[in-house]
Order: structure tokens, then sequence, then C-alpha cells
């Protein structure tokens, strides 16, 4: 799984935003907002991580079970998907 | 959802917006599709040098106030020659913050104010070399196609 080349992450106050540059930005003209969680598996999935990965490093990182680090991963990473922010590598 | 209603939409619901500048008309502060900015609601009449972004029909243009009239403003790209008139119902917001080169400014960045006080000033001289680059160029191509 591999996020678009283009897109890029910024903060904006309290909020995480992922806007599209260059020519991913004639296709993707919206925003994605992330909460705290989303930015962390967004800079997991960006370093390479996989799901399973990714799970593994939120689990740890917030002392949350692995099964709810991996639901929350998922739920997000749909999201991700259907906004088409990955492409196939 | 075009692109204009998609922006006003979410700067009524989240109270700001992102996005990537695309074209020429306001470098060389914004380069395309490189630079990103951050637009938030008008709260109050804009001033001599903001930077709002307008409807122009179904379009969004991100431009620079020249001049503040009774009922809107002159408008003009900082890569541009021509004069706009728009009116405060055409404004949907304006620049608040923005990402260049992936540093941040605000537009009470010094830097950034110092560049739009000067750039506006020296507008006329601006004007005066894009016509003579101008017409150096026609004159150019119509030797060109003679002698080729």
């Amino acid at each position: 799984m591999k996020i678009k080349k283009g897109f890029v992450k910024q903060k904006l106050g309290d909020t995480t935003i992922i806007v599209s540059t260059g020519e991913l930005s004639r296709e993707f003209h919206g925003m994605i907002e992330l909460n705290e969680t989303g930015a962390e598996i967004w800079d997991c999935i960006s370093s390479g991580m996989n799901l399973i990965e990714t799970a593994q490093k939120l689990s740890e990182e917030y002392g949350i079970d692995i099964q709810k680090a991996t639901d929350d991963v998922t739920k997000i990473v749909n999201k991700m998907l259907e906004a088409g922010v990955f492409e196939n590598e | 959802m075009n692109d204009r209603l998609a922006a006003e939409q979410v700067l009524k619901e989240k109270g700001f917006f992102v996005k990537t500048t695309a074209g020429i008309s306001m470098k060389p502060l914004f380069r395309d599709r490189c630079d990103r900015v951050v637009i938030k609601p008008v709260t109050q009449r804009l001033k001599k040098y903001d930077v709002p972004l307008y409807r122009r029909g179904d379009e969004l243009v991100l431009h620079r106030v020249i001049e503040v009239k009774g009922d809107g403003y002159v408008i003009c790209g900082d890569n541009c020659v021509n004069f706009e008139d728009v009116k405060d119902e055409q404004i949907i917001g304006v620049l608040s913050e923005f990402y260049r080169k992936n540093k941040h400014y605000s537009v009470e960045h010094r830097g950034y104010k110092l560049y739009s006080r000067i750039w506006v000033a020296i507008y006329p001289v601006r004007m005066f070399f894009k016509r003579v680059r101008g017409r150096a160029a026609k004159i150019y191509h119509k030797l060109w196609r003679k002698n080729g």
C-alpha cells in the first residue's frame, strides 16, 4: 500500500490536513482532515509500514489493545481508500 | 459538486479551506501547483494588499486587492497587468496563511507584508517591462518568420 506521490501533510493549528500538489492536484481537489490517530497512521504508511506494523505501533504508543488498534487503522485506511489516496505498488 | 461550491461548503463547515494554488497569475508569490494557501472566511471589509478568494462565474480566483472602493475592490494578480472590479458578494474568503517551498507564512509575516507593498508599488514598472517584453517577442517572431 503506497500513498500517491503529490500528497502533502501539514499542520493547521490542532488539525492535520492532507492536500494534493503537483500533477495530482489536477485530479484531487479536496482536502482530507486527520485527527491525531489518523496523522499517526498517515506517517506510518508514508514511511512504508504495512497495516499490521502500523497497528502494532499504535498499540504500543497509545497502550491500547492490538485488536482495537487494528480496527482503528482499518477504519481510517478505508476512508483513505475511498478518498483515492493510495496507488498500486 | 464543482470546486467553487465545495470550497464554499468547506469554509462554512470548517472555518478554513486549504488548497494548492494553480496557475501563474500570482507568481512570484505562488507557483503553479506547488504552494498551498489557507483561506479563512471574511469577517470584515478587505483592505488594500489582502488576497481574497472570489467567484468569477464557476471559477475560483485568488488575486490581490489593489484598491478598496465603496461596494467592491480593484483586484489584480501579482503576475497580471489587467485590473478587475470585484464586488463584496463575490468574495468567499481571504488568504490567512500559506506554505511556500514547505515553509509556513502568515499574512502578518514582515517579509510577506514588505513583498506585497513593494510589489503593488512597482506595478507601473512591472507593466512597462511586460509590455516591452511582449512587443520585443512580437518583433522577434516577425523577423524569425521572415528569415526562417
